[in-house]
Order: C-alpha cells, then structure tokens, then sequence
C-alpha cells in the first residue's frame, strides 16, 4: 500500500480514490444497466480464476503424504467441511460446494485486495448485499422445501402469552429480513473501514517524507505495517464470519431450532 | 446398541479432550485470536442493531409511501426495527457464552483427566 500511496504523490492523496469503479471495457447497456466490464468485475474474474486455480493444482497429484498444494487445499477443505458438520450436522453437507465456494470467493476477494494496486470488491455494499441476499433467498428456500408452510412457525416464538404474541411475530420478521443487511454491511464495512484507514496512513507517510520530516514519518509508517497485518487477519476473519452465519442460518433453516 | 452409544460417548470426550490440550498448548495464538474474536463481536453487535433500525425504518417508508399514511408505519416500524436489532444482539451474545461454557466445560474434563494420569 505505501508503493501505491506513493505513486500518487505527496499531500493531494484521496483516501477514497481506490473504491472508484471504472469500465475497462465499454458494452451497450441493456434494459438500462451497465453491462461494461469494469475493474471490479476483473478482480471478481481473478477471484474465481485464481481460486479455482488453487483447487485444481491442490488436487492435481493426490498422495498419501500430501505435498504443500495439496495440504492447503486438503485444509481448506477439512476447515469448511468441519464448520458444517458442528454447525449444521451432517445433513448440511449437501450444501458443501455452495458454502466452499462462498468462503473461498470471499477469501480471495479481500487477500487479492490487500495487493498494492488492486481492487477490494467486498469493499463495494452491493457486492456484499448480492452475496448476502443470494444466502438469504437460498436458505430461505431451503426451509420452505424441507418444512413446506411449517417454516413460519420459525417467527412464532413458543411459550409467550397470546396478546403478546402478535408484536413478538412482527419482531420476529424483522429479525429475520435484517440477517442479509447485518451480513452484508458487516463485510463490506469491514473491508472498507480498514482500507481507507491505510490510505489515510500511508498519506501521512508520504505527506511528511516530502516536507522532510523524514525521521516523523517512521511512526505512521509502524502503525501502517502493523495496520496491515491486522488487515490481513480481518480479511481472513470476515471470510469466516460470512461463512459460519451462514451454516448458523442454513442450521436455523433445516432444524428450525433458535 | 448401548455399546455403540458408550463407544460414542467416550469418543465424544476423547474429541473433547483432544480440543482443549490442543487450546492449551498455543496459547500464543489463542491470545491474539480471543483478542480478534472481540473485535469481531463487538463488530457484529454494533451491524446487528443498526440493520434492526435502517430494515424496520425503510420496510415503514415503504408501507407509507404505498398507503400514503405518512409517517405513521415508520415511526411503528422504527421501534419495532429497534426491537429486532436488540433481540438479534441479545441472541448473538446468547451463542457465544453458550460456546463459552462449552469449551470451559471441555477445558475441566481434560483438566480431570490430567490429574487422574
């Protein structure tokens, strides 16, 4: 990030100026959307790309004792596999290559957006929000598939006196239709609170080297290297939280238990 | 098939065991990842909250603008958004002492057995 800052040069830096969108290739829009090719939809395709990438060497040559590639992918693996198994049971892992691939995706979306001049798309709201609502419309879909109408009783709470019952419901709803929102801002607030936060740190770094105060500039530069390493950590850790409420909702969908 | 549930149940401790030596034996990492967890938590507390507020007060806004009864279903809906977020926070803190106990609960069985060797 302090290459990048500094290819900007010294004290006009935006600190926003990386979350810009800008098409890359120019499509007719249909229907009134945009169909271009932006950066973002480049990262989302190197996202993928390499993702799969690293699945398909990790698999390449299998072996008993497993080589590197072969290792990370096997952990990858043993670590979703094993989110689903305590948080959903077995039955959950029918929904594996969905929630592998979520992980994954959102993995390498904030690691790739960590690189000095890329794109963070987890740090777009409505990326998050697609993501989001793709969970919710599909666990939601689950429950009305595996319980038929009886999936409603989820808003009924039990052991409530009757005249409360039908503010309680409302609640209840409520809840429920914010799970997409909460998922989504917390990812995306996530990514692009702590982004902005090294842009504004590595301007500090730059804006005092210019004006000469070189030796002033070494203690945002230490916070900017420690900032990153929690960066990174973040970026692990929301990939995880994302995927673990979304075992913990899928749960909620097929036992329909609190 | 009691047999098989015994033989499950000690695998269960023998897991259980297995968790918590491995907790107690990086206790390095665990600092730095309770530390992370807290931040996250407190993260997903402060989400849960305002999604209960912005959901309810947009679905009210909504209501209103479809019936033109402004700004009566907002208002109702704000609260009631209000409501959910608080419920949603309690639940999510609900889970993790659940989670909490559980892991110092393992923590005193593999303690136990440490003693018993």
């Amino acid at each position: 990030m302090a290459g990048k800052s500094g290819a900007e040069g010294g004290a006009g830096i935006d600190p926003m100026h990386q979350f810009e969108v800008h098409p890359i290739i120019e499509l007719p829009s249909i229907a009134g959307i945009d169909t271009s090719f932006t950066n973002s939809s480049l990262w989302m395709v190197l996202a993928v790309g390499l993702a799969s990438l690293f699945m398909i060497f990790a698999s390449r040559r299998t072996a008993i004792v497993p080589g590197r590639m072969q290792l990370m992918g096997e952990m990858a693996y043993s670590f979703i596999a094993n989110m689903i198994k305590e948080n959903v049971g077995t039955e959950g892992m029918k929904y594996f290559p969905f929630i592998f691939s979520l992980f994954m995706f959102i993995l390498f979306c904030n690691m790739l957006g960590m690189l000095p001049y890329s794109f963070t798309v987890t740090s777009h709201l409505i990326v998050t929000f697609a993501l989001a609502a793709t969970v919710f419309l599909l666990i939601t879909g689950v429950g009305f598939a595996r319980h038929g109408i009886g999936f409603l009783k989820l808003f009924v709470p039990s052991g409530i006196p009757v005249f409360l019952l039908p503010l309680l419901v409302l609640i209840e709803v409520i809840s429920y239709l914010t799970r997409p929102v909460s998922l989504s801002v917390r990812l995306f607030g996530n990514m692009m609170a702590g982004h902005t936060m090294l842009k504004i740190f590595g301007g500090f770094v730059v804006g005092l080297g210019s004006a000469g105060l070189v030796p002033l500039a070494i203690a945002p530069f230490a916070l900017m290297v420690a900032f990153t390493g929690l960066e990174l950590l973040i970026a692990g850790l929301q990939a995880y939280v994302f995927t673990i409420l979304t075992c913990i909702y899928l749960n909620e969908a097929i036992h329909m238990d609190h | 098939m009691a047999r098989q549930d015994s033989k499950r149940d000690r695998l269960d401790t023998l897991e259980k065991k297995l968790s918590a030596s491995r907790q107690r034996h990086q206790p390095d990492d665990n600092q730095g990842r309770a530390n992370a967890n807290m931040l996250g938590l407190a993260w997903r507390l402060t989400v849960e909250m305002l999604a209960g507020i912005g959901v309810g007060g947009f679905i009210g806004w909504w209501i209103d603008k479809v019936l033109g009864t402004e700004p009566i279903f907002m208002l109702l809906l704000l609260v009631l958004g209000m409501g959910a977020g608080l419920m949603n926070s309690v639940r999510t803190v609900a889970e993790m002492r659940r989670k909490q106990d559980e892991l110092d609960a393992a923590r005193k069985i593999s303690a136990a057995a440490d003693d018993e060797e």
